[in-house]
């Protein structure tokens, strides 16, 4: 029968869901301050997607030109935000390190965002690789 | 049979979303204006013609008397962009589900009330309203103008409509992956930067401010938790499952259906 | 609002901020092994190697950036712990799937009593345990392609074949036990005890067998090639095991019995609009496709399970590959389908609705299906869910389209609806019940197909006349109005099982259906349905037929 590849496990991450959207400028502030966080690994962030290029109607092929889909410097590193963020989620290091991680990341929310938000605790993303990443050409 | 004298009802109950759905449908009653925003820059959004460019037909003018003969097409007062032989064009609006004024469904019989001449269609994420190019523009700019627009919460979409289920942005409008408006923060209003399918205007639109919270909750269609349940409205409640009551059993056993 | 439960939700610290009250629920399912102090140290350590080797794009290593993006979100395969993205649940994409529908294609259930009459009435020669040993070792040889009999034949591959294979199972405990336990599907082994009584007692003194026809035959002809391919070497086999005169005038009792007469495939013929042979998912009722699903057995005190994993059956077999593919074909249908078996949404529903109704109905199948019942427990089940997406802006974004919405909030109530009841009928009525409200509610519903299927659909709820209606387990992918639009055939398959889950039922309508996917040598795994689609993703699920043996190797 099948046989299960061999166990790959997941490292917790602390959601930041805040109330609304976030425009570009305030998600490059927020991503610098939380990569400042103690025992913080990785950042990922979900948003709505922001064309670049029109594929529907009688505009089709000309540039939508964004407002929101602009460069931002993130960790010292030029890159291009191409979502606008509703989501973020921090990975920490280890489950022990959440609770600090959890105040820190707090303070930073409200020091940066001037609107509610909700912090959670879980696994949002994926830890094994999966037929698309294959498809990718993004596992070596 | 003797004539009964119907009086329409419009819609049922008597919570606030039922009693703003009725202002909607209800054609006597005159719908606020909020703002006057120029024929021609409606034109402009729309993007089926240039401002002042002739409309396209796709017939000749009804008075040209090239129709065929027939007593049905006869009853019916054709509407002037029918009359002139217009091609059918359309405004299509996506509204938030976050207090937009306005909602699909509600569009939909709003329209049925209170246009002729209508093509309409209904989905979540956008609503669609198909007529004779001139009058559809007179259309679109009573909608834009009045009370079912809120500049931040209501989309003027012709594709690529995702937003109206998504959280607001940061300045309060709803998400536009076309962006087709814009926040003017130095003006503290919404201009419309693209017309409804994408292409760039030649310069912004304003619309005017979005309505406060406020407001908007206060002229809200929308049975919501966290407003007005549908189930603290009674009436509605009634009037739907009666809906279901029978639809059901008209299906299978009619002749057990006894109303008063 | 009635309490709300967190057991789909992680049981971990979640905070509010501010005076906003949207507080939002994770979709997600419980780690409870990050607890477990003593695997704790080697698993960081291995998460930790692991994260480095993995190149997974949302750390984009290649390209040195230090933000992964994305739009969708991957999707948790309901009640399993496994993540896939939106790409990797596209049929196309998906191993599991495709043998899913593989593995209900290529099975067709043949019964061996007419054969055994002829063998005795006209032949004059005796059937004993030992010949139907002997016989059962000739299917299997050439059911996957061995040649019997004719000399000069051309066999196949047994590598591209090795997938087929002939199981008998019958209600006759003490001629089960005479044959080879290699060939039997043990009723009294797979099955619980009360489950198995019933079986048996549908199933009779008969003997029948479950032929897999290799997943090859089914991939390059047709659905209708299965039952052909299975009696051609069904008679080879009799011809050899009983010795009879190959091309003798009773071979083609035999023939005939194992092509018709006594011959189940999984789906009937379609309308002939529908311009296709028999044995193809249009053609498969929903309570056929339900009884299938394996966890009323290995899971029998959890009703709602086993209804959850009939609607990602359906889901696949139905919305994704039928309406998705057969009758649409493109890319567009995937996330209506989704929808309803991702996130534990529909099953944080349906397990409230499952609370519910033992809180206030006095628990399955205790209430009368009346218009009145529908009604009630209708609006509260449909009104729990609508008020879930409304006060979780999470919610209403994982489910961003209305269809999506429409289609789970109306699943949950129909669902609940067949639970109390235990009536499918009324289960799909509240169905309706659910898209009226929800319609009235929100001023909006699902795509424009919604508009007219959801709203006229209550109308033939109940009817049974046969140009009007049928029981919804008998219903399928082509009654009128249900093959119109995607994104509802996985809530009726639900529907149909629900009643009988929640009554204890061993199956829906096919006793032998149920019987036949009982079996640990199938490929994939009707027992754990959103697990296999989820391995399927991590390309961890391994298919049949694959033809590696007879291509260059790299």
């Amino acid at each position: 029968m099948n046989k299960p590849a061999s166990e790959e496990v997941p490292l917790p991450e602390i959601k930041i869901f805040p109330e609304r959207l976030l425009l570009a400028d305030t998600t490059e502030v927020l991503l610098n301050k939380l990569y400042a966080v103690k025992n913080v690994r990785q950042i990922n962030v979900q948003g709505e997607g922001l064309p670049t290029v029109m594929k529907a109607g009688p505009g089709t092929g000309g540039p939508v030109n964004h407002p929101e889909r602009k460069m931002i410097k993130v960790k010292g590193e030029d890159l291009e935000l191409t979502v606008l963020v509703g989501n973020i989620f921090v990975e920490i290091r280890d489950i022990d390190f959440v609770p600090q991680a959890l105040k820190d990341i707090e303070e930073v929310c409200k020091e940066v965002l001037p609107f509610s938000f909700t912090l959670e605790v879980g696994r949002y993303s994926k830890f094994k690789r999966t037929v698309s990443d294959y498809q990718k050409g993004l596992v070596k | 049979m003797a004539k009964t004298k119907y009086k329409a009802q419009f819609y049922p109950g008597t919570t606030l979303p039922a009693k703003n759905r009725r202002r909607f449908l209800n054609p006597a009653v005159k719908l606020e204006k909020l703002r006057d925003v120029p024929m021609d820059d409606v034109v402009k959004i729309l993007g089926h013609r240039t401002p002042g460019s002739d409309y396209a037909t796709i017939h000749p003018p009804l008075d040209e008397g090239s129709e065929p003969k027939c007593p049905i097409r006869a009853l019916v007062e054709p509407i002037e962009g029918a009359k002139k032989g217009d091609r059918i064009r359309y405004v299509q609006f996506t509204d938030s589900v976050y207090w937009a004024p306005i909602i699909p469904y509600v569009r939909a019989q709003m329209y049925m009330w209170r246009y002729r001449g209508i093509d309409t269609g209904t989905l979540s994420g956008r609503q669609i309203i198909e007529m004779r190019e001139r009058d559809v523009e007179k259309v679109a700019k009573e909608l834009i103008d009045n009370e079912t627009f809120d500049t931040a919460r209501t989309g003027i979409r012709g594709a690529t409509v995702h937003g109206h289920a998504v959280r607001l942005d940061q300045n309060g409008l709803m998400f536009d992956a076309w962006q087709r408006f814009r926040w003017n923060a130095k003006k503290g209003e919404v201009e419309y930067v693209k017309d409804q399918v994408g292409v760039p205007l030649d310069k912004p639109v304003p619309v005017g401010k979005p309505m406060p919270e406020k407001w908007l909750k206060e002229h809200t269609t929308m049975f919501r938790a966290d407003g007005v349940d549908m189930r603290d409205d009674e009436e509605v409640m009634r009037q739907n499952l009666r809906i279901h009551t029978l639809r059901t059993k008209c299906g299978f056993k009619p002749f057990d259906v006894k109303e008063d | 609002m009635a309490k709300e439960k967190e057991k789909m939700f992680i049981a971990a610290m979640h905070k509010k901020f501010k005076e906003d009250p949207t507080e939002v629920r994770s979709q997600h399912y419980s780690y409870g092994g990050w607890r477990q102090s003593k695997r704790k140290r080697e698993w960081v350590e291995q998460a930790n190697k692991i994260a480095k080797d993995r190149g997974i794009p949302m750390m984009n290593q290649d390209v040195g950036v230090a933000l992964g993006q994305r739009v969708l979100m991957p999707y948790q395969l309901s009640h399993t712990d496994i993540y896939g993205e939106a790409d990797d649940l596209h049929w196309v994409n998906n191993a599991a799937m495709q043998q899913c529908w593989d593995d209900i294609r290529r099975t067709v259930i043949v019964g061996l009593d007419v054969a055994h009459n002829v063998i005795e009435k006209r032949l004059s020669k005796e059937v004993t345990p030992e010949t139907i040993n002997r016989y059962l070792e000739a299917v299997n040889h050439t059911m996957p392609g061995g040649a019997v009999v004719q000399e000069h034949m051309a066999e196949l591959c047994p590598e591209l074949v090795k997938d087929s294979y002939v199981k008998v199972f019958s209600g006759d405990d003490e001629l089960i036990d005479e044959i080879d336990k290699c060939f039997v599907i043990d009723i009294n082994k797979e099955f619980p005890a009360d489950q198995a009584k019933q079986l048996k007692a549908a199933v009779g003194k008969k003997l029948w067998q479950v032929v897999r026809v290799p997943t090859m035959v089914g991939r390059v002809c047709d659905g209708g090639t299965i039952s052909r391919h299975s009696a051609m070497q069904i008679s080879m086999a009799f011809i050899t095991a009983y010795r009879l005169a190959a091309g003798e005038a009773a071979i083609a009792d035999f023939a005939f019995a194992a092509k018709h007469a006594a011959m189940v495939e999984m789906g009937t013929m379609m309308p002939a609009r529908r311009a296709r042979g028999p044995n193809e998912p249009g053609g498969i009722p929903f309570g056929v496709l339900a009884d299938m699903v394996q966890s009323t057995r290995t899971k029998p005190d959890d009703p709602a399970r086993a209804s959850l994993e009939a609607v990602a059956l359906g889901a696949v077999v139905l919305d994704q590959i039928y309406l998705g593919s057969y009758m649409s074909g493109g890319v567009g249908f995937t996330q209506y389908a989704t929808a309803a078996y991702t996130d534990n949404i529909l099953e944080d529903y349906t397990y409230w609705a499952v609370d519910h109704i033992k809180d206030k109905y006095g628990g399955f199948c205790k209430s009368k299906p009346s218009n009145e019942l529908i009604e009630k427990l209708g609006s509260e089940i449909n009104s729990y869910a609508l008020e879930m997406y409304e006060r979780y802006p999470a919610a209403m974004e994982a489910h961003f389209g209305g269809s999506q919405r429409a289609t789970v909030a109306a699943a949950a109530t129909g669902i609940g609806i067949a639970f109390a009841t235990g009536n499918a009928n009324a289960g799909v009525n509240g169905w309706y019940l659910s898209m009226y409200q929800h319609r009235e509610r929100l001023g909006r519903l699902g795509f424009y197909g919604y508009d007219l299927q959801d709203n006229c659909g209550a109308a033939n709820s109940f009817s049974y006349r046969s140009d009007e209606g049928l029981p919804h387990e008998l219903r399928g992918p082509n009654y009128p109005i249900y093959a119109m639009n995607v994104g509802h055939l996985s809530g009726y398959t639900g529907i149909a099982l629900a009643p009988h889950a929640a009554r204890g039922d061993a199956y829906v309508c096919h006793p032998l259906v149920k019987i036949a996917f009982a079996d640990k040598n199938l490929p994939f795994d009707f027992a754990n349905i959103t697990k296999e689609f989820g391995r399927g993703c991590l390309r961890e699920f391994m298919p049949m037929g694959e033809r590696t043996a007879v291509i260059p190797a790299k």
